[in-house]
C-alpha cells in the first residue's frame, strides 16, 4: 500500500516541550484519527507534517516526496485551530482570495458548502460565531480538490447535526482511493465512526498506531472488585480506575485471561487509562 | 503573488475611504494654510497602512496558514512591498495635486514624496518581518529617532550649515535629474529592504 504522508522518527524541540521520534504513516484511501491531551504534541506533529515548523531531524513525506512544490501544497486541505482570514474579510472576499491563490479552486463547489452550512453572504467574519468559522474553514479546506486533508480539530464547536453532516462528506471524500484524510479531534465519538487507524499521542511521542478494529479486539476494560486487582497478570494492566467498590481496568485482552466480566473498550478509554489513570510503570 | 496582494486590498477596505477622506483634510489644511509639512505628512501617513495590512495577518494567524498555500515565502514578502509601492503612489499622487495648489515645486514635492514613503517602508518591513507587530513599533521609533539624530548631529557638527544640506544640492539640479536620482535611490533602497525582508523571512517557521 502507498502511502499519502509519512514521518519518520520526526523530532522537533522547543524550550518547554518536544515531540520525539514520531512515526506516522497513513496509506491512500483511509482515514486515520489523531488523538491526545491537550499539549500532548498534536499540533506540533501537524505542523512538522504540513512544513509549518522546521523539523530537528527525521524525514517527512507527503506525496512520496520530502520537498513540496506549490503543485502539491494545491493538493493538500487543511484545517487549523482558529478561522486564517482577516475578520473585516466577507465570504465574497474570501472566495476572491482564494480563486486567486489555489489554480484547482473550485467555486461552485464552495458556493455548494457554504449554502449547504448557511454561511451568511454578506457578514464579515467578526460577526460569524464559533460554529460559522469552522464551517467556513471546512469549506474552503474541501473546495481546491485536495487529495490529502489534515483537519485539527475540525469539528469543534459545531453541532451534532452539522458534525454528522461533515462526517459524511468526509467519508464521501475518501471514496477515491487516491485520497487520505488525518483528523485530529477531543470527539473520539466522531473519530470511532469514520476512521481507519487511531494514532494517540502523549507527551510528545506516539504510544500507538493501530487499526480501529484491532484496537477494540487488543484493549478493554475489566470489572472487578477492589481487592481482586492483585490477581491479575500485571502485565496485562494498561491502567485502572478505582472507586469504593470496584474497580475498572483497562487491560490487553490476549494477557487478562477470561476469568472477569469485560468490556469493548473505546477510543475515550484508551487515552483516559493511558493517561489519567495509568500505572506507575506507564508513567 | 496575485491572490496575497488581493487579500491585503480587501482586508482594510473599509478603513481605506476613512484614509482618503482624512488625507484629502490634511491637503486641504495645507493648502489653505500654505503648509506644505501637512502634504507630506500623507506620505507618512499612507505607509503607515503597510503596517496595518501585516498587522491583520498577524492577528488572525494568517502567516502561519498561508504555509500550507501553494504560495512561496519570497510571494508573501514581494506582495508587500507592491502594497507599500501602491500605497506610496497614492501619497505621491496627493503631494503632487496639492503642489498645484500650493504653487510648490512639484518635483521636489513628489520627490520627497517618494523618499519619505519607500525609507519608512523599506525600514519597517524588515524589522516587521523579524520582530512582529508589536515589538516592531518601538524598534521602529527607536531607529528612524537614531537616524534623524544622526543626520541632524552631522550637519550641524560637520557642515556648520543648513538641517537638509544635501536637499540644496539636490535642488539645483534640473528635474529630470531630479526624478532619475530619485528613482534610483528608490531602487536601491526596495531592492536592498527586499533581500533583508526575505533573508529574514525564509529562515522563519511559517
Amino acid at each position: 500500500m502507498e502511502n499519502i504522508f509519512e514521518l519518520n522518527n520526526v523530532c522537533k524541540s522547543y524550550n518547554d516541550f518536544s515531540i520525539k521520534n514520531v512515526n506516522l504513516a497513513l496509506p491512500k484511501g483511509y482515514i486515520m484519527g489523531f488523538v491526545g491531551a491537550n499539549g500532548a504534541g498534536k499540533s506540533t506533529t501537524i505542523n512538522c507534517l504540513l512544513g509549518l515548523s522546521k523539523i530537528d531531524s527525521g524525514t517527512v513525506k507527503i506525496f512520496g516526496k520530502e520537498k513540496l512544490e506549490n503543485s502539491d501544497k494545491e493538493k493538500i486541505g487543511v484545517v487549523l485551530d482558529g478561522c486564517p482570514f482577516a475578520e473585516t474579510l466577507t465570504l465574497k472576499d474570501i472566495r476572491k482570495i482564494l480563486s486567486n491563490i489555489y489554480k484547482n479552486w473550485d467555486n461552485d463547489k464552495f458556493t455548494q458548502l457554504c449554502d449547504k452550512f448557511s454561511l451568511p453572504k454578506d457578514k464579515k467574519i467578526k460577526e460569524y460565531s464559533t460554529g460559522m468559522r469552522a464551517k467556513l474553514n471546512i469549506a474552503t479546506a474541501m473546495s481546491h480538490n485536495a487529495q490529502l486533508l489534515v483537519l485539527d480539530e475540525p469539528t469543534s464547536g459545531l453541532d451534532p447535526i452539522i458534525r454528522d453532516e461533515v462526517l459524511d462528506m468526509l467519508v464521501d471524500f475518501i471514496q477515491d482511493e487516491n485520497r487520505g484524510i488525518l483528523i485530529s479531534s477531543h470527539i473520539t465519538s466522531d473519530l470511532e465512526k469514520i476512521c481507519d487507524y487511531i494514532s494517540f499521542i502523549k507527551n510528545g511521542e506516539i504510544v500507538f498506531v493501530e487499526n480501529k478494529d484491532e484496537l477494540y479486539e487488543k484493549y478493554a476494560i475489566l470489572h472487578c472488585k477492589n481487592d481482586e486487582l492483585s490477581t491479575i497478570d500485571k502485565s496485562a494492566i494498561i491502567g485502572y480506575k478505582q472507586n469504593k467498590f470496584s474497580t475498572e481496568v483497562l487491560v490487553y485482552k490476549d494477557k487478562a485471561g477470561k476469568n472477569f466480566m469485560m468490556d469493548k473498550a473505546s477510543i475515550e478509554d484508551v487515552m483516559l487509562y493511558c493517561t489519567l489513570y495509568c500505572t506507575k510503570e506507564e508513567k | 503573488m496575485k491572490g496575497l496582494i488581493i487579500k491585503d486590498f480587501l482586508t482594510f477596505k473599509s478603513t481605506f475611504w476613512a484614509m482618503f477622506v482624512i488625507s484629502a483634510i490634511f491637503c486641504i489644511i495645507g493648502i489653505t494654510s500654505q503648509n506644505d509639512f501637512l502634504i507630506t505628512f500623507n506620505a507618512v501617513y499612507f505607509s503607515i497602512s503597510i503596517t496595518t495590512a501585516m498587522s491583520w495577518d498577524e492577528k488572525s494567524n494568517f502567516n502561519h496558514f498561508v504555509g500550507v498555500m501553494p504560495v512561496k515565502k519570497i510571494d508573501v514578502v514581494i506582495s508587500k512591498y507592491i502594497l507599500g509601492a501602491i500605497l506610496s503612489i497614492i501619497s505621491i499622487a496627493y503631494c503632487a495635486i496639492a503642489s498645484i495648489f500650493l504653487h510648490a515645486d512639484i518635483i521636489e514635492s513628489i520627490t520627497a514624496a517618494a523618499l519619505i514613503s519607500v525609507a519608512y517602508q523599506c525600514f519597517t518591513i524588515p524589522i516587521i518581518f523579524k520582530f512582529g507587530i508589536e515589538k516592531s513599533r518601538l524598534i521602529s521609533m527607536v531607529i528612524y529617532f537614531g537616524i534623524f539624530a544622526i543626520i541632524l548631529g552631522v550637519n550641524l557638527l560637520v557642515f556648520e550649515s543648513n538641517f537638509f544640506i544635501f536637499t540644496n544640492d539636490f535642488n539645483v539640479l534640473n528635474s529630470v535629474m531630479r526624478i532619475l536620482i530619485t528613482l534610483l535611490i528608490l531602487a536601491v533602497i526596495y531592492m536592498a529592504s527586499i533581500m533583508i525582508s526575505f533573508s529574514i523571512y525564509k529562515k522563519k517557521d511559517w
